[in-house]
């Protein structure tokens, strides 16, 4: 049986009387791209920050490649197999990108580390404080990955990057993850999670909502068709078995959300004069709406900031 | 020996800092020095005015000197006792009180910490920094103390000076290990900066106001009290057990900050 990369055991992090997070069970195999969905201040860094040690838990485990992490010994070895992107990461100002990577080498070893600078370059002789956030998340890119890790954990890996980078490192998540590394990364940008993640979690006000596979998630939840008609549309023709929601539209056009096969939809077409027709995935956002609408009770937490940020995921 | 990268690669982000220092303590001693003789020469009797002065006084700025016509017992008060001891000492405590905390404070550090560095290391590689900075500025007062002492044809006892500055390393070393654990504790750049010259600030007027009186005894949790040097620098006598005191300590302090490191929160 093989040893899950990353496994989560009842984690529970209280500051006080504030929750961070709240038995929070998960595991996420070797090699996958794993997202870790949840608007701000829900318990990601706090999740990631408890799984690298950072943090200790108030209850709970959690172990990499099988190493507890309140095993401080064994912990300490198994990060030879770590690599980690803070969140909004500081490097040292004053120092060049190039030593900063020879200090981080030293302590860690960066057998891959020329390699990662073609693909993501920054200006390395320079000073960091005169990188862009960009080219800070470049660098930090690099010494995520440069001593060839098998797991790897960010805290929101793509904020800064223009979206040229931020493909190349979708790219590259894809090309490591075949290489068997496994990745585990916090976002709040749904696009990134559809495009990136094998399976996602997703947190909310500490708790974890749901775990699922992308694609289960997406066929369940259907496909959205838009229907033109010079006819008068009678929405009560759309309801078959396969319909999630029919709507009119206010310019008089039909929205359908169907889930399953067409067949029900074309005999109903036959009796329509079609200007336009439009079958396309369900939006990601509609999908994850879903969970962050989820009641919840307030417990302690503040539910305006919740439902600002639950706001600016659905921009995303 | 990861420590050894990390001390070195910190010492390397002080370095202007500390030659700062350093040229503004030759500075300072210099311009000591430099006062010497007309010191001498002026129609005052220094002695008798020191004698003039308020005990507590005496024992904070002027320590165990009584003859302050020779060039030993006057840099023991204008240099030593209260420039090395306090200011130094309290810059010492400041500066190592950012070791920690500025890394913690921009997360920079979970970059070293997700690698195979235990934080018991990583604290001794911080310490470890401080060490060179403390000699650097050691033998650059003490080079201007042997040249200014030159320049106005006085003699000074080499040997002396060497133990006043070797003891006087050591409690500087002291001052680092309290800004090390200060540091460790409060995680906060402001918070353990503060705490830190609070500590060696006020131990040393503990100390000053506390002798011969009744509550001597709080004095001794005062390092300046297992230093003195007039005691050093006039008479040549070394208190080994202070020098014990401060040894010890220093190896408590850091011992210390790196358990309290470990078991604490990166916040």
């Amino acid at each position: 049986m093989t040893v899950p990369a990353i496994d989560i055991d009842g984690l529970t992090k209280f500051y006080g009387d504030v929750r961070g997070i709240e038995d929070l069970d998960l595991s996420v195999p070797e090699g996958e791209l794993f997202g870790f969905l949840g608007p701000n201040g829900a318990g990601k860094s706090t999740t990631i920050r408890l799984l690298l040690g950072f943090l200790k838990p108030t209850e709970g485990t959690a172990s990499i490649l099988g190493v507890p992490i309140d095993d401080r010994d064994a912990f300490l070895e198994v990060r030879d197999q770590i690599g980690h992107i803070p969140g909004d990461p500081q490097f040292y100002d004053d120092v060049t990108g190039r030593k900063t990577l020879d200090y981080l080498a030293s302590l860690g070893g960066d057998e891959r580390r020329d390699e990662l600078l073609e693909r993501f370059p920054v200006p390395i002789d320079r000073a960091v404080r005169g990188y862009s956030r960009g080219n800070r998340q470049k660098l930090a890119i690099v010494q995520a990955f440069m001593h060839d890790p098998k797991v790897v954990v960010m805290d929101e890996p793509t904020s800064g990057l223009d979206p040229l980078v931020q493909q190349e490192f979708y790219d590259f998540l894809h090309e490591e993850r075949e290489r068997g590394v496994t990745v585990f990364f916090s976002t709040h940008i749904l696009s990134e999670v559809r495009q990136v993640c094998d399976q996602v979690g997703i947190i909310r006000n500490g708790r974890l909502v749901a775990v699922e596979q992308i694609d289960d998630l997406l066929e369940r939840s259907g496909k959205v068709v838009t229907l033109q008609s010079p006819d008068t549309i009678d929405p009560a023709d759309f309801d078959f078995a396969e319909t999630i929601d029919a709507r009119l539209e206010p310019d008089g056009s039909l929205r359908l959300v169907i889930s399953g096969n067409y067949d029900g939809l074309v005999d109903v077409l036959e009796g329509y004069r079609i200007d336009d027709l439009e079958v396309r995935e369900t939006a990601i956002e509609d999908v994850f709406m879903h969970f962050y609408d989820a009641e919840d009770g307030g417990d302690g937490y503040d539910d305006d900031a919740v439902t600002e940020d639950t706001e600016e995921v659905a921009d995303a | 020996m990861r420590e050894l990268d990390i001390a070195l690669f910190e010492f390397d982000q002080r370095q202007r800092g500390i030659l700062i220092v350093s040229a503004l303590l030759v500075a300072t001693a210099g311009l000591t020095i430099a006062v010497f003789p007309s010191f001498g020469e002026a129609d005052v009797n220094f002695n008798e005015l020191l004698e003039s002065y308020p005990e507590e006084f005496r024992t904070a700025f002027v320590g165990s000197v009584t003859d302050i016509s020779s060039l030993e017992g006057y840099l023991v008060i204008e240099l030593y006792q209260l420039v090395w001891l306090l200011i130094v000492g309290s810059y010492f405590a400041y500066a190592a009180g950012s070791l920690i905390a500025t890394e913690v404070d921009r997360n920079s550090i979970e970059f070293v910490l997700v690698r195979p560095i235990s934080r018991t290391r990583y604290v001794i590689g911080k310490f470890l920094a401080m060490l060179p900075a403390i000699l650097v500025v050691n033998v650059a007062v003490f080079a201007a103390v042997v040249v200014g002492a030159g320049l106005i044809d006085e003699e000074i006892q080499f040997s002396r000076l060497v133990l006043v500055h070797a003891v006087g390393g050591l409690y500087l070393v002291d001052c680092v290990a309290i800004g090390l654990l200060s540091s460790a504790f409060f995680q906060r750049v402001r918070r353990a900066q503060g705490a830190a010259i609070g500590v060696v600030f006020g131990t040393f007027l503990l100390d000053s106001l506390t002798t011969d009186t009744d509550y001597e005894f709080l004095g001794s949790l005062s390092l300046t009290r297992y230093i003195d040097p007039g005691e050093l620098l006039v008479a040549g006598d070394v208190d080994w057990g202070g020098v014990a005191v401060l040894f010890v300590t220093a190896c408590v302090l850091v011992v210390l900050a790196a358990e309290v490191f470990e078991r604490r929160d990166l916040s």
